[in-house]
């Protein structure tokens, strides 16, 4: 059964059409990465998502119901949409509001009208399944880039969502903070449908069982990771890969940076001198 | 963080010097989290006895009354383990300095009993202009002293919690508690603007550069503050939050908040006697 179902769904920023008659669905359980270039419509997507922004033609529905200003304005509904669907935002920044670590993740369960004895138990597992214990009195702003991004994880998690929308999880990432937030979206199963806006198609693999890629707003194209990262037009095309330039020796040469094994001919478009060649050299 | 004084002109001085405050804001945490006698106890007696402190001392015409608070105060200091110097650095001179600069005409102006004239301009000073200078020049370093005591002992949450234990309305205390974490966003982003502008920076920006700059970080930020808080709305929205806070209050009262309270209490009794 879908759980979104989302058709013809279009959006505007003034000047700048985001989402130009969008049309796919997402089955329960499913694991699904949106790829495509910066612009291409992945966060505003998301926002549709999480109810955040509504279709302004078009329409998204949870469930079975349409998400829009009127059926979020239905408190039962709002309650429930909200505990069922966690959105992490690409900028921790704006979700890290609270003084503390502590109370950013108390800040979803105080809203849900959690009891404060299991709001407590709930923080103190929640900080050490993340590895954040030491964090816990720790002003969130003052945090590195990776911890801001594991405490705003942690700080949706809280509510034990159904649903998990990531906004590009690993960007800013260093390369340890990168590897743990991966390890982390292919522990998180059981059930939970996971949509991840990316362009790093380097975690695409790991993270999704279908990809949707973006072009200016629109569905280019759906498909297995393996089906869309082997299709070399569609990614030059909606810029998700370019031409890689590298040196194999003294020699170098170029071809398109695919994020799967590959293999192609090393025909040198140039050569570099060693520097035993150099004229001053000795 | 802010790390440094160039002389790139008065904005970026403005900007650094800004810094420096949120840094102290940033010390205030650290010794907010010191062993000392006030930051064992619970933030409500704190705020709470605050309030009645700097009421006590600027309501009494009493000099002896006022004098005592600051002496009470003093006391703290050195119990809280703060520093006497960080106290003279950023509360006491600062202090002196505008307080002086409102006090001072009054030393002039105020009719009474000349008690010495002024070299050269020979203006008179009277007795009651030294008085009420000095008046307010105690009143205004006793409350500060007071103020600092309790926002160097208290951490900003607990603070911001307290005051709604003294019905303080939840949209001031969202308002501050945002406002507190949402400066330090756009300070940096100010810090990088500035930054961006110094490194392709050729000679000396003329005045009219320098007002042309201040107006586009102003549009910028005003902008980028708009775009930030709607993000940041939504994120809460997010979450579930629909404009109402909900505050998870851990405060519990031990036997020395009690007696705290207590000798507080009887200050502000003998305040009141003495008034």
């Amino acid at each position: 059964m879908n759980l979104f179902d989302i058709q013809c769904a279009s959006y505007r920023y003034r000047e700048v059409q985001a989402l130009d008659s969008v049309t796919f669905s997402i089955k329960r359980g499913e694991r699904v990465a949106i790829l495509g270039a910066n612009g291409s419509g992945k966060s505003t997507i998301l926002r549709l998502l999480d109810g955040l922004y509504f279709a302004q033609s078009g329409s998204v529905c949870f469930d079975g119901r349409v998400l829009n200003e009127e059926s979020l304005r239905d408190e039962e509904f709002s309650f429930e949409f909200r505990r069922r669907v966690g959105f992490v935002f690409q900028n921790p920044d704006v979700q890290l509001f609270s003084p503390t670590v502590f109370d950013e993740l108390a800040f979803g369960p105080l809203q849900m009208h959690w009891p404060k004895s299991k709001i407590i138990e709930a923080i103190d597992s929640m900080l050490d399944r993340m590895n954040l214990l030491h964090l816990k009195h720790r002003v969130p702003h003052r945090l590195s880039g990776g911890e801001k991004k594991r405490v705003a994880l942690a700080s949706v998690l809280m509510l034990d969502p159904e649903v998990l929308l990531l906004d590009e999880p690993t960007s800013s990432l260093d390369p340890k903070s990168q590897s743990q937030m991966i390890e982390f979206l292919q522990e998180f199963q059981g059930g939970k449908t996971v949509v991840t806006a990316t362009h790093d198609l380097e975690i695409v693999g790991d993270i999704a069982e279908r990809c949707i890629v973006f072009e200016d707003g629109r569905v280019a194209q759906t498909g297995t990771p393996s089906r869309i990262l082997g299709d070399e037009l569609l990614l030059r095309r909606t810029s998700l890969i370019h031409e890689h330039r590298h040196m194999h020796g003294f020699g170098v040469h170029k071809h398109p940076h695919l994020h799967k094994f590959h293999t192609h001919p090393h025909e040198p478009i140039g050569r570099i001198k060693p520097l035993s060649e150099s004229p001053g050299s000795s | 963080m802010f790390r440094r004084k160039s002389s790139f002109g008065f904005l970026e001085k403005t900007i650094a010097n800004l810094g420096e405050i949120l840094n102290h804001a940033d010390q205030a945490t650290l010794t907010s989290g010191e062993k000392g006698m006030l930051q064992q106890l619970d933030p409500r007696v704190k705020v709470g006895g605050a309030l009645v402190l700097i009421v006590g001392a600027v309501s009494t015409s009493d000099l002896w009354v006022t004098g005592a608070v600051f002496l009470f105060s003093i006391l703290m200091i050195a119990l809280s383990r703060l520093s006497f110097r960080l106290y003279l650095e950023r509360t006491w001179l600062g202090v002196l300095f505008f307080t002086g600069l409102i006090a001072l005409p009054a030393i002039f102006t105020t009719p009474g009993v000349t008690i010495f004239h002024l070299p050269l301009l020979h203006w008179p000073i009277s007795s009651q202009g030294v008085q009420s200078a000095w008046r307010l020049l105690a009143r205004a370093e006793t409350a500060a002293t007071v103020a600092m005591l309790l926002i160097l002992t208290t951490p900003w949450t607990h603070l911001l919690k307290s005051l709604r234990f003294f019905r303080l309305p939840v949209i001031i205390v969202t308002i501050l508690s945002m406002t507190h974490r949402y400066l330090f966003l756009l300070l940096h982003l100010t810090q990088n603007f500035l930054d961006a502008r110094s490194s392709r920076k050729v000679g000396r920006w003329s005045p009219s550069q320098q007002r042309e700059l201040t107006a586009s970080i102003l549009a910028v930020l005003l902008s980028r503050s708009l775009q930030l808080s709607e993000e940041v709305y939504l994120a809460m929205q997010s979450r579930g939050f629909t404009g109402e806070i909900h505050i998870l209050d851990e405060f519990c009262f031990r036997k020395r908040d009690w007696l705290s309270m207590m000798i507080l209490t009887t200050i502000a009794v003998l305040l009141i006697m003495l008034r």
